[in-house]
């Protein structure tokens, strides 16, 4: 998933606007507790979604890993489901089955477990939906400016913009290696075999890329590189982002004034 | 939310009682630019090299932790190895963990704590071994610590208070022992690895 060049609401926000939205999206899906106030959260980060007219391939790949989350909560909740009362769906191992059975006192899949693990996956959703309308309107440079005016170290800044850097060309030369190690026949299937391919590939890829980092390195340096940055871009809180921080943050009060009846 | 919250104060006092005994002993020291786009190479390396498991071996319930542990700890064991220094470890998970988030999950701060406990575990186990990763066997202890830690926090505290994910502690159990197992597992082919690039870095080859 890439930064879509677009003009909607969402771009014009300011990165720390966009931290803070998160934040408090993170803090509304642990203090959220009922499933209709879960189920508004995620229809309105639905919305925001659909609002950013996303490609179709964008669209596939959040239905896939939301089906994939839902799929997952469910079945783990429903096996493992903590609060009370029970009513037993389906005996997968009976706690009287041998040794097996009485150290995990029987397996079984709990008709209010699958209720609750569809509940709480809309936690899931909503944090997974969030997550993708920030990287689809946000640059990563704009998101570590952001950080870093927050407080975040620049030597921080810097290390992981060198690091959003490497990600697509250590991808390429990771591509390149194994291409060069089929021509010359290797041939690895298997579980054991993914950790051999594993083994093979990471010596010459890191190999590679330290004479990288050394270049990245010396290039910096003979800069007269100190840790301090400057940028081409200059961060400006607008109306739109303080209508949002205050918007939000009333959301939130309000969510611990009714979570906790105070 | 308590034990979540009582998580984070144990993380902070931690995290301080590392820096003042860093302090203390004169470990905390500047990284050089070398250094530091060298630990911003690993922390790319720690997200692509999850990768293929992530979305392959690691799907496969009851034995992802074990599948996903090994590829993260060798990499990271590789990393320590490349920049022996006080705070290298915090720079690489946490940095790490940024990372994940400005590319692909966007940023929550809820899950910075689980981040900052596994890598501030790690520094107090090299202040504690003074030897930072030179050793197999120290290499092991800090590859199965890590794996005890990460799994024993996620299925105790994250995952109950921020996902609201409840697990039977059998199945804990057998999550975290694959942790430490997979942890031990990728410590030992990261120091193995590990010989070979420190000896090119030493020879000139890089």
């Amino acid at each position: 998933m890439r930064y879509l060049d677009k003009d909607t609401i969402f771009h014009w926000l300011d990165p720390r606007t966009k931290i803070f939205l998160s934040l408090a999206c993170a803090c509304l899906i642990v203090i959220l507790d009922k499933p209709m106030s879960l189920l508004v959260l995620f229809i309105t980060i639905l919305f925001g979604f659909i609002l950013l007219k996303p490609p179709f391939s964008y669209v596939k790949l959040a239905t896939y890993l939301m089906a994939i989350a839902f799929v997952a909560t469910i079945i783990s909740q429903g096996l493992f489901y903590y609060f009370e009362p029970k009513t037993p769906l389906v005996t997968i191992l009976p706690a009287e089955f041998g040794l097996l059975g009485r150290i995990t006192g029987g397996i079984y899949l709990y008709k209010e477990g699958l209720i609750y693990g569809a509940v709480q996956s809309m936690r899931l959703f909503s944090a997974m939906l969030l997550g993708m309308i920030i990287v689809m309107t946000t640059y990563p440079s704009e998101l570590i400016l952001g950080l870093n005016r927050l407080g975040v170290s620049e030597r921080v800044g810097f290390m992981l913009t060198v690091s959003i850097r490497f990600l697509p060309a250590l991808v390429e030369e990771a591509k390149r290696i194994l291409i060069a190690q089929r021509l010359r026949g290797l041939r690895l299937k298997g579980i054991s075999g993914a950790f051999k391919g594993f083994c093979f590939l990471l010596l010459p890829l890191i190999i590679d890329s330290l004479r990288s980092a050394r270049r990245i390195a010396l290039a910096a340096e003979v800069r007269a590189f100190s840790g301090k940055r400057t940028s081409v871009k200059s961060l400006k809180f607008s109306l739109l982002d303080w209508v949002t921080f205050v918007i939000t943050s009333l959301i939130i009060i309000l969510a611990i004034k009714y979570r906790f009846n105070l | 939310m308590n034990l979540y919250i009582a998580s984070i104060i144990f993380i902070v006092i931690l995290g301080g009682v590392i820096f003042y005994l860093s302090l203390r002993r004169r470990l905390l020291c500047h990284f050089s630019t070398q250094e530091l786009v060298t630990i911003a190479l690993i922390c790319s390396l720690l997200y692509v090299a999850v990768l293929p498991f992530k979305f392959g071996l690691s799907r496969i319930p009851f034995i992802q932790a074990f599948f996903f542990s090994i590829p993260f700890t060798a990499v990271l064991v590789i990393g320590i190895r490349l920049v022996p220094k006080f705070g290298t470890a915090t720079l690489l998970i946490f940095g790490n963990s940024l990372l994940a988030q400005i590319v692909s999950r966007g940023i929550n701060p809820l899950w910075w704590p689980y981040a900052l406990l596994s890598s501030f575990v790690l520094e107090a186990y090299f202040l504690i071994t003074k030897n930072y990763l030179k050793t197999l066997v120290n290499t092991i202890g800090a590859g199965i610590l890590r794996g005890l830690v990460v799994y024993l926090y996620f299925y105790f505290i994250a995952g109950p208070y921020i996902w609201h994910k409840f697990y039977a502690p059998w199945y804990i159990s057998i999550q975290t022992l694959q942790g430490v197992i997979g942890s031990g597992l990728g410590a030992l082919i990261g120091f193995a690895l590990s010989k070979t690039i420190l000896g090119a870095y030493r020879h000139g080859g890089i």
